[in-house]
């Protein structure tokens, strides 16, 4: 039986040898995107909303700026969530779902892995509320001699109470939404529900490993320049390190997309270097501190910002080593695993980026950030 | 060679199930229309129903519809606010309204025999014996000060001799119940138990000292609220360790005399939340106005309780007093209408050396809920009360007052008392007089004008209404302004010049005072003896964020609340005038004011979650009792502590950043000049929502989202002080900040 979405034009098959042609599915962006980018900033009302309502104070200032801050930089969290609901559904009801069951089926796995993705960023906004709220309470004790441990414990469970019931709430509120949004969404575009969109194409050059290897250096080259301002003001020689280490992870990741053999081969190696690097110095600055600098033996605290970078560096790491050994052609019949790959690749960087000191871009205003406070009393 | 293929654009549908391609361009059109018909349909209905309701709240911003969204969560899941529906009043306007009488000075020979009579000396001031005054009025010139003693008691309160209804939310008949929480026929018509009240010498409102410039006056607070004589059910609100902090609300007052939470957690009680029972503390009033500056000078004060996390609750349960002060140079403001200004007021003195002042009336506004046994009682302060044993419903309490500690709505009650008398009549004679309007209550904001009604008071149940529309219980459907106050003074002391008004808003604390002249009408027609005036609340307010309704809010013309009706009695002598020319000329603002602004301090109220329920911080912070809270920081790039130099003045920019939040944000110490609001210079042209704004003030209204500029001094003492916010319940959660004067 022939697939009806498989779209090989005889231009195609004659002008290419059979061995270099390969037949893919791919992820039908048109849809994907316009989803994600609703479900980012519906759910997103309504996690700013729910702090307006539950939230702790210091993450209560500008809302409609942090709703337009936070959903942006989730807008790949929600592509990542909405392109592995298009892959279930694909392999549940087919590149292209037929009948009332197709349909509602594909739709609600796109609103059930929106939703999912928006409760995970809930329960996360949620708990850093409730750390913050901790901590007001704890100094709350402090000035009030009549509130003692069970008067504290007390305050904590009723905190947690308020954040957990605004969290269910939350997912009421953001299934509903979702289901709107998604509907909309497909209705403006005169419906054409699709889970797939089968290509036969020629063999790529570059492979998904490639671009998934390129995508983390980029991302840690991003995080690193964003924290590099910082490093500057605190101590030069840093600061110039971090610009130096971004450029090379800059200039590795482009190479890593080489249509040219060589160039993809050499990038190998490379990637090992600058990423091996700054994950023995990050693990020798939180661990030891370095011998070094203005602070030398002294260790610093895991911020966010840094295990990000470390997460992607970590993660080119493994894709470097293992292209390395492997030379045979990249022959991925499907592109949705790519997607989810780069997704969260550029999820991993917003967040690192995002919990910089950059003025803009920062996620947690308020907040503050932990990358390169000292640890005091720990080795 | 591209691989590109037609299924990749946007566009692409791929094959399909259509006998005829016509049908799917028109099922795409339908889908497309019918998309974008939803979405226009929802952007309309929108506007149409969601915009005018943020305009009326000052949230018609991006921020603010995030702040209404946040609000409404809050309300309608995670912070449910129930109040019981009071019983109904059946007969209001027959209690007279009590006038309180100015309370007698103790003899010298009285306190010189007390253990320990009051003094200049370490460890004269407190019953600690641990701090002595700052100013002494010898040091100012004045005389010894005349001696007060007051009890702080718990006592028995009858807000009304009325019958009342048992009713439910939809306004039919309810069950009731006995002390013993036995339960009563539906419709079964009762008496109101008494209420039980922590009042000052057992009486609520509490006791009036009838006060003057340039005669100090000492009042020693005497703590003997663990007594209770009366035996009566303490209930599950007030302070639980009945301690007391008294603050006469903006007397210009050295710290150990001011009774506010900063000062005694620093000295004084010392990491104890005031003063406890058996203890006493003499507070000293110089009654010297700030920098002995003449146009400083107020008029009226009132006292009550400032103890920290319970003062909305021990106010509400009857810690409040009153404090006129008049001022004798060149007779200006003596109560006498025959020198002076010739202000309303005949002056009387008392055999026991205090004065009383016929036609010169306070009017301490309150809103009280009464349980009616079946709301369950259950706030984050449950622990507190043990024996109460919340949550629960407490039949047993049926018809007394109910109060909840919650911060996110604020408290206000249903029923609206004057003086502490729900719907009282005052019979006047047909002549002027001077009333000195207070609002006493937590959260509840009035709005008030003169009106009369043919038809006189109905029921709201008896108008159909339900829910919230049933709070004050009465309205006058036709009520029809009759009347016009002519506004003299507000809580800086008297204005510049009289203010003729239609109508004025009365915040938390803050005190207006009017000239009523009930010998004619609007129109010029005379007044007869009978005709009833009621003084009607038309501000409805269903939460205590702010209101719903007011004059310059969406007004509601159905809400028109009779709270005080004025009987017309026979014509009286009336040698009082209506002043033409200046009463009391501003103190002077420097000419380069606007030079201090960038240097200014800058305090931001936010609201947050903590302990389950709503706080209000203060640039971020919890009211630190031991420490001055610091400045954001400001357009110079300084966040300073708030520790001013004495003898200094400066500007201090309130923020409201709570959004859908009014916040009446009282500075202690002296009073204040508002200087710019929302950016705009109100000293030669108030805001029209605003006109007391062109005077002195000890509060500052800021509506939603607003930032206020005022121009203040430290003059005279050192020491801690604080600011907050005076709707009680946001200040009892952390609404407050403290700050310091240095030498």
């Amino acid at each position: 039986m022939v697939d009806p979405t498989v779209i090989a034009t005889p231009a195609m098959t004659s002008a290419v040898p059979h061995a270099s042609l390969v037949t893919e599915v791919r992820v039908p962006w048109w849809s994907v995107l316009p989803w994600a980018v609703v479900l980012a900033f519906g759910n997103g009302f309504w996690m700013v909303s729910l702090r307006g309502a539950a939230g702790s104070i210091e993450r209560t200032s500008d809302p409609f700026e942090s709703w337009l801050r936070e959903s942006t930089v989730l807008v790949s969290w929600y592509v990542m969530a909405v392109v592995v609901a298009v892959a279930l559904a694909r392999r549940r009801f087919g590149s292209r779902p037929r009948g009332l069951g197709g349909a509602t089926g594909s739709i609600g796995l796109v609103v059930a892995a929106g939703t999912a993705a928006g409760t995970i960023v809930l329960v996360v906004s949620s708990m850093i509320d409730y750390r913050l709220q901790v901590e007001r309470m704890d100094h709350v004790a402090t000035v009030h001699p009549a509130c003692d441990d069970a008067c504290l414990s007390e305050l904590f469970r009723s905190t947690w109470h308020v954040e957990a019931k605004a969290v269910a709430v939350g997912v009421v509120l953001m299934l509903a939404t979702d289901l709107a949004l998604v509907l909309l969404v497909l209705a403006l575009r005169g419906g054409g529900l699709r889970n797939g969109l089968v290509h036969v194409r020629p063999v790529a050059r570059t492979s998904d490993r490639h671009v998934v290897l390129a995508a983390c250096l980029l991302g840690a080259a991003a995080v690193h320049a964003a924290v590099a301002p910082e490093h500057l003001s605190q101590w030069r020689p840093a600061g110039t390190f971090f610009v130096l280490l971004s450029l090379s992870e800059v200039i590795v990741g482009v190479l890593a997309l080489s249509r040219r053999p060589g160039g993809r081969r050499a990038a190998l190696p490379a990637a090992v270097v600058v990423s091996v690097v700054p994950l023995l110095t990050w693990m020798l600055s939180r661990v030891t501190g370095l011998p070094f600098g203005p602070e030398a033996w002294t260790p610093e605290a895991v911020g966010a910002a840094d295990a990000m970078a470390c997460l992607l560096e970590l993660t080119a790491l493994v894709l470097a080593l293992r292209l390395l050994r492997t030379r045979s052609p990249d022959r991925t019949r499907s592109r949705y695993a790519q997607a989810v790959a780069v997704a969260a690749v550029v999820t991993v960087t917003t967040v690192g980026v995002g919990c910089s000191t950059l003025p803009v871009v920062g996620l947690f205003p308020g907040v503050g950030t932990d990358h390169g406070a000292e640890v005091t009393g720990a080795g | 060679m591209s691989d590109q293929t037609d299924n990749d654009r946007p566009d692409a549908l791929g094959p399909l199930e259509v006998d005829n391609p016509s049908d799917l361009v028109a099922r795409r059109a339908v889908l497309r229309l019918g998309a974008l018909g939803v979405t226009g349909a929802a952007v309309l209905t929108a506007r149409n129903l969601w915009v005018p309701s943020l305009a009326q709240r000052g949230l018609l911003s991006p921020d603010g519809a995030f702040a209404a969204v946040s609000t409404a969560i809050g309300d309608l899941v995670l912070y449910t606010e129930d109040f019981p529906i009071s019983p109904l009043i059946l007969s209001p306007f027959i209690d007279p309204l009590p006038v309180p009488k100015a309370l007698a000075p103790t003899p010298t020979t009285d306190y010189a025999s007390w253990d320990y009579p009051p003094g200049p000396g370490y460890g004269q001031q407190n019953s600690l014996r641990n701090e002595r005054h700052q100013i002494w009025p010898s040091q100012l010139g004045y005389p010894d000060p005349i001696v007060y003693k007051i009890e702080l008691m718990v006592a028995p309160h009858h807000f009304t001799s009325s019958q009342v209804l048992p009713i439910k939310k939809d306004g039919s008949p309810a069950v009731s119940y006995d002390a013993n929480g036995a339960a009563m026929p539906e419709g079964t018509i009762r008496m109101l138990p008494a209420s039980t009240m922590y009042a000052f010498n057992g009486v609520f409102p509490g006791p009036m000292i009838n006060a003057e410039y340039g005669k100090p006056v000492i009042v020693r607070f005497i703590n003997r609220l663990h007594e209770n004589p009366y035996g009566l059910d303490r209930q599950d609100f007030g302070a639980p360790d009945c301690s007391f902090l008294t603050h006469l609300h903006n007397g210009h007052t050295a710290p150990e005399s001011d009774g506010n939470p900063h000062y005694a957690y620093t000295a004084g009680p010392r990491s104890t939340s005031g003063y406890e029972p058996t203890l006493w503390v003499d507070n000293l009033y110089l009654n010297w106005p700030a920098g002995g500056d003449e146009r400083e000078k107020q008029s009226f004060f009132w006292f009550h309780d400032h103890r920290m996390n319970h003062t909305g609750s021990n106010v509400y349960k009857g810690l409040v007093g009153l404090y006129p002060i008049y001022d004798p140079k060149n007779g200006k403001d003596v109560g006498d209408e025959r020198r002076g200004l010739r202000l309303p007021g005949v002056r009387r003195t008392n055999v026991d050396g205090s004065f009383d002042v016929d036609y010169d009336i306070p009017l301490a506004f309150s809103d009280v809920s009464l349980d009616d046994g079946t709301t369950t009682h259950h706030d984050a302060h449950d622990s507190e009360f043990p024996e109460a044993g919340n949550p629960r419903t407490h039949p047993e309490w049926w018809g007394k007052t109910f109060y909840r500690h919650f911060p996110n709505h604020g408290f206000v009650g249903d029923v609206f008392t004057v003086n502490g008398t729900a719907y009282p009549v005052l019979d006047v004679k047909r002549r002027k007089y001077r009333f000195r309007f207070l609002d006493a209550s937590v959260s509840r904001i009035y709005e008030f004008k003169l009106m009369s009604s043919t038809q006189g008071p109905r029921s709201a149940v008896s108008l159909g209404l339900e829910g919230d529309e049933l709070q004050g219980q009465w309205r006058i459907p036709d009520g029809q302004q009759c009347m016009r106050f002519t506004q003299i003074a507000t809580d800086g002391g008297l204005l510049p010049t009289p203010i003729v008004r239609d109508s004025f808003e009365l915040w938390p604390a803050k005190r207006r005072e009017v000239i009523v002249d009930f010998t004619k009408f609007l129109d010029g027609s005379p007044t007869t003896q009978g005709d009833i005036v009621y003084l009607t609340n038309v501000m409805k307010m269903s939460t205590g964020r702010m209101w719903d309704n007011s004059t310059r809010s969406l007004p509601d013309p159905a809400y028109q609340v009779p709270v005080l009706a004025f009987r017309i009695g026979n014509v009286a002598p009336d040698d009082s005038r209506i002043p033409t020319t200046q009463m009391r000329a501003l103190p002077p603002l420097p000419k380069n004011w606007k030079t201090l602004m960038s240097d200014r301090m800058v305090f931001e109220v936010k609201r947050g979650q903590a302990g389950g329920e709503i706080e209000w911080l203060i640039n971020g912070e919890e009211f630190d009792p031991l420490n001055d809270i610091r400045s954001l920081r400001n357009p110079a790039g300084r966040s300073p502590l708030a520790q001013p130099r004495k003898g200094t003045f400066g500007l201090w920019e309130l923020r409201n950043g709570g959004g859908g939040w009014v916040h009446p944000f009282h500075l202690h110490m002296e009073e204040h000049r508002t200087v710019m609001r929302d950016g705009r210079d109100v000293t030669l042209t108030p805001d029209a929502a605003h006109p007391d704004d062109a005077s002195r003030e000890d509060l500052v209204a800021m509506d939603p989202g607003e930032s206020v500029i005022v121009y203040r001094g430290f003059r005279d003492f050192t020491g801690p002080y604080v600011a907050h916010c005076h709707n009680l319940a946001h200040e009892d959660h952390a609404m407050m900040f403290g700050w310091s004067i240095q030498p």
